[in-house]
C-alpha cells in the first residue's frame, strides 16, 4: 500500500514538474538551427575558379598598402587588434581595436580603437574607449586587467565588444564581457555599456577567452569562438542571437592543447576551425562541424608549421585566406595563404620577414571595399596594417609539403 | 499544430534557447548576496565562542561586514569579492537568510533540538541533509569535470534547459515523495530550495543557468565540511 501510494506522489510530481517544464518551454524564443551567413561582397570579385580548374589555391592578391595604425599618446604596448568592416553607408570604413598600455597584462591597460575614415582613407587619431575601472562601475564588481578584444557589427548597425578581463589570476582567470555601443555624445563619440558578463562556466565563470573574428550567421546572429585555458586548453563555440545574447555552446574539442579558433566557413552548415596549437606539435590543429555548429569532431592537423601563435582566417567568394607565422618557432616571420577547400594551401604573400627575435603576431582580417585589410601587432609597440587587392587569378599548384 | 502532436511539444522543450536575467538588478542582487552570507558567515564563526560578550560584539561584526558589501563601488567589499567569485548562487543566499533568521532573530542554533522537535524529528531532518548534502557533492564533482571538459557533454549548458528547473523541481520534492509528509518540505534543505527555484523561475539570477542558482563552487566546498562534520559526529556517537 505504502509503495503504490509512493508512486501515486512520484506521478503528481512527475507531472507538476512536466507543466512547468512546458510552461518554462513556451515562454523561451525557438533555437533555429544556425546557418553561416553567405558571403557576398566578394563573389563578384570573380574570385571563383571557372569549370575545369582545380580547386587548388585562389586568386592573385598584390599588396597595395603598408602602415601603422596610430597608438594612443605616451602607450608603448600594443597588442591583439580586431577589425571590423563598417557598412558602405557609416563614415568609418573599418574600425580597429586592440588593447594598449604600459605592457601586456600592465595595470593601465586599456582597449585603444581607431577609425579609418573612407573619404581621407586616413586612421583617426587613437582613443582608449573601454577601460577596467568605468566597466567595473557598470558591471558592479571588479575587473583586474584587460585583454583581447572581439568586434561585432549587428544588424541594427551598432557595434559589439566582446572583451576578456580578468577576475582573480591572469589570463586563466579571464571572463569575457560584452559590451555595446552606447548613445554617442560630443565628448565621447564612441561610448560604450556593460551589457554581461557571458555565464560560460561554473567555476566562477572564469578562464573562458575570446580572441578571433567571430562568424556572422544568417539569422542575424554570430558563432563567437572562444577558449577555455585554465590547465586544460580547449576552443568552445559560442553561439549569440541578434542581440548578442548566448544561445548555446558546444566544445569543439576536449584534447587539452587547442586554443583561440578561427573560423572558417565552407559552405552555411559545414565550418572549419583552425586553432593554435599549446602542446609539441607545433601545427595549425584543426576542428570541423558539418551541422552548423551543434557537434565538432577534430579533423586532420594542416600541414602548415605554427608556433603556438594566433591565426586570422577570412572568406572571400570562394577563397579561403589563412594568415599564421609559418615556422615552430619564433614569430618573426607572417604570411598569408589561400585556399579553396580549407585543407590545401598555398601560400600567397609574406607579410614579414624580420630578424630572429623580432615579433609579429596576432593578425586579424577583415574585407573592406573590394580589399582585404590585415593587420598584426608589431614588436608589441604597434599595431601594422596590410591592404591588398585582387588583381588576376592565378590558378597555381599548392606546395603540399611546405606552402 | 495539434495538443495531441508529441512531437510539437518534444521540439518546444529541446529546442528552446536559453533565457538570461535583465542586467539591471544583477548589481544589487551581488551586494545583497554577498552581504548575507557574509553576515552569516561572521555569525556562525562567533558562534563557535562561548564567551557571551563575543557573540554580542559578533552581530556588531557581522552587521558591519553586511553593510561593507552592500557599499557600491571599489570601497565595498562585494565588488571586490565580485572580482574573485562573481555572485554566490541564491541557494547559498537563502541558506544564509535561513541561518541568520534561525539565530539572530529567533535566537536558536538551526540545528537546535529546540528548532527540529523531538529527537526522531531530528534525526529524520538529518538524514534529508545528508542526502542532499551528498547530492549536492555529486554534482559539484561532476561540474568540476565538465569545467575541465572530462565529460563527453556539457553538464552547465544543460542548466540553461527548461528540463533542468523540473527535474530540480523533482529533488526538491523527494522527501514528500518519499514520505508523504508535506512537513518534510518545510525542512531545509527542501525550505530553501524551493523558494530558490521559484526565484530562478522568475528572475533567472544570478546568470540564466540553474547550476549557478543551487550550486557555487564555495557551497560545494561548504558541503564537504558539513559532510566531514557529520563522519566526525557519527564516529563520536
Amino acid at each position: 500500500m505504502g509503495f503504490s501510494f509512493r508512486l501515486l506522489r512520484a506521478a503528481a510530481a512527475l507531472a507538476i514538474a512536466a507543466l512547468l517544464c512546458l510552461a518554462d518551454a513556451s515562454r523561451r524564443a525557438p533555437l533555429v538551427p544556425a546557418q553561416a551567413a553567405q558571403v557576398t561582397l566578394a563573389q563578384s570579385e570573380g574570385a571563383v575558379p571557372s569549370a575545369g580548374q582545380t580547386a587548388l589555391t585562389g586568386g592573385h592578391w598584390e599588396r597595395t598598402g603598408k602602415g601603422h595604425i596610430p597608438m594612443p599618446q605616451s602607450v608603448p604596448a600594443a597588442h591583439a587588434s580586431a577589425l571590423l568592416a563598417m557598412p558602405a553607408t557609416h563614415p568609418s570604413a573599418l574600425l580597429a581595436f586592440w588593447f594598449a598600455g604600459d605592457r601586456e597584462s600592465a595595470p593601465n591597460v586599456q582597449i585603444a580603437m581607431s577609425a579609418l575614415d573612407r573619404a581621407s582613407g586616413s586612421w583617426s587619431p587613437a582613443r582608449m574607449v573601454v577601460d577596467r575601472w568605468e566597466m567595473g562601475t557598470q558591471l558592479g564588481f571588479g575587473i583586474r586587467r584587460l585583454g583581447n578584444p572581439v568586434a561585432w557589427l549587428d544588424g541594427q548597425g551598432q557595434v559589439h565588444l566582446f572583451v576578456v578581463a580578468t577576475g582573480l589570476g591572469g589570463w586563466a582567470a579571464g571572463r569575457v564581457v560584452h559590451l555595446r555601443q552606447a548613445a554617442p555624445t560630443l565628448q565621447a563619440p564612441w561610448a560604450w555599456e556593460a551589457v554581461a558578463v557571458l555565464p560560460l562556466s561554473w567555476l566562477w565563470n572564469t578562464s573562458y577567452l575570446v580572441r578571433t573574428a567571430p562568424l556572422p550567421l544568417a539569422d542575424g546572429g554570430l558563432v563567437l569562438p572562444a577558449y577555455f585555458e585554465l590547465a586544460r586548453k580547449y576552443p568552445v563555440a559560442l553561439r549569440l542571437d541578434a542581440q548578442g545574447a548566448l544561445r548555446a555552446s558546444a566544445p569543439m574539442s576536449t584534447q587539452g592543447q587547442m586554443l583561440q579558433p578561427a573560423l572558417l566557413a565552407l559552405d552555411q552548415r559545414e565550418w572549419l576551425a583552425f586553432m593554435r596549437d599549446s602542446g609539441p606539435a607545433g601545427r595549425i590543429r584543426v576542428a570541423r562541424t558539418r551541422d552548423a555548429g551543434v557537434r565538432w569532431s577534430d579533423a586532420e592537423d594542416l600541414p602548415l608549421d605554427n608556433p603556438n601563435a594566433s591565426v586570422a582566417t577570412l572568406t572571400v567568394g570562394g577563397q579561403h585566406l589563412l594568415v599564421y607565422n609559418p615556422q615552430k618557432s619564433g614569430r618573426d616571420r607572417l604570411r598569408m595563404a589561400s585556399s579553396l577547400d580549407g585543407t590545401l594551401w598555398g601560400s600567397m604573400v609574406e607579410l614579414e620577414n624580420g630578424p630572429p627575435g623580432s615579433e609579429y603576431s596576432y593578425p586579424a582580417m577583415a574585407m573592406v571595399d573590394g580589399e582585404v585589410w590585415v593587420s598584426y601587432t608589431d614588436q608589441r609597440q604597434s599595431i601594422t596594417w596590410q591592404r591588398f587587392a585582387l588583381v588576376s587569378q592565378a590558378w597555381a599548384a599548392p606546395d603540399k609539403g611546405r606552402p | 499544430m495539434s495538443w495531441w502532436d508529441g512531437s510539437y511539444w518534444m521540439r518546444l522543450v529541446l529546442d528552446a534557447a536559453p533565457v538570461l536575467p535583465q542586467p539591471h538588478w544583477l548589481p544589487m542582487l551581488r551586494q545583497a548576496g554577498w552581504a548575507l552570507v557574509l553576515a552569516a558567515l561572521v555569525t556562525a564563526l562567533m558562534q563557535c565562542f562561548d564567551a557571551r560578550w563575543v557573540r554580542d560584539k559578533g552581530r556588531l561584526l557581522a552587521l558591519a561586514s553586511a553593510l561593507w558589501a552592500c557599499i557600491p563601488g571599489p570601497w565595498g567589499l562585494s565588488y571586490w569579492l565580485g572580482l574573485a567569485f562573481q555572485t554566490p548562487s541564491l541557494m547559498a543566499i537563502g541558506l544564509a537568510l535561513l541561518y541568520l533568521w534561525c539565530s539572530v532573530v529567533q535566537r536558536r542554533w538551526p540545528h537546535s533540538a529546540q528548532y527540529l522537535g523531538p529527537a526522531s524529528s531530528r534525526q529524520r531532518s538529518l538524514a534529508w541533509q545528508d542526502r542532499y548534502a551528498f547530492f549536492g557533492i555529486a554534482m559539484g564533482w561532476l561540474l568540476l569535470f565538465d569545467v575541465f571538459a572530462y565529460l563527453p557533454w556539457s553538464l552547465y549548458a544543460w542548466g540553461f534547459h527548461p528540463l533542468a528547473n523540473s527535474l530540480f523541481l523533482l529533488v526538491a520534492l523527494w522527501p514528500w515523495i518519499a514520505t508523504g509528509r508535506v512537513a518534510a518540505l518545510l525542512q531545509a534543505p527542501s525550505k530553501v530550495l524551493l523558494p530558490v527555484l521559484a526565484l530562478f523561475w522568475v528572475s533567472r539570477w544570478p546568470t540564466g543557468n540553474l547550476w549557478d542558482a543551487v550550486l557555487d563552487p564555495w557551497l560545494f566546498v561548504g558541503l564537504h565540511g558539513y559532510m566531514l562534520m557529520r563522519c566526525r559526529k557519527r564516529e563520536g556517537t
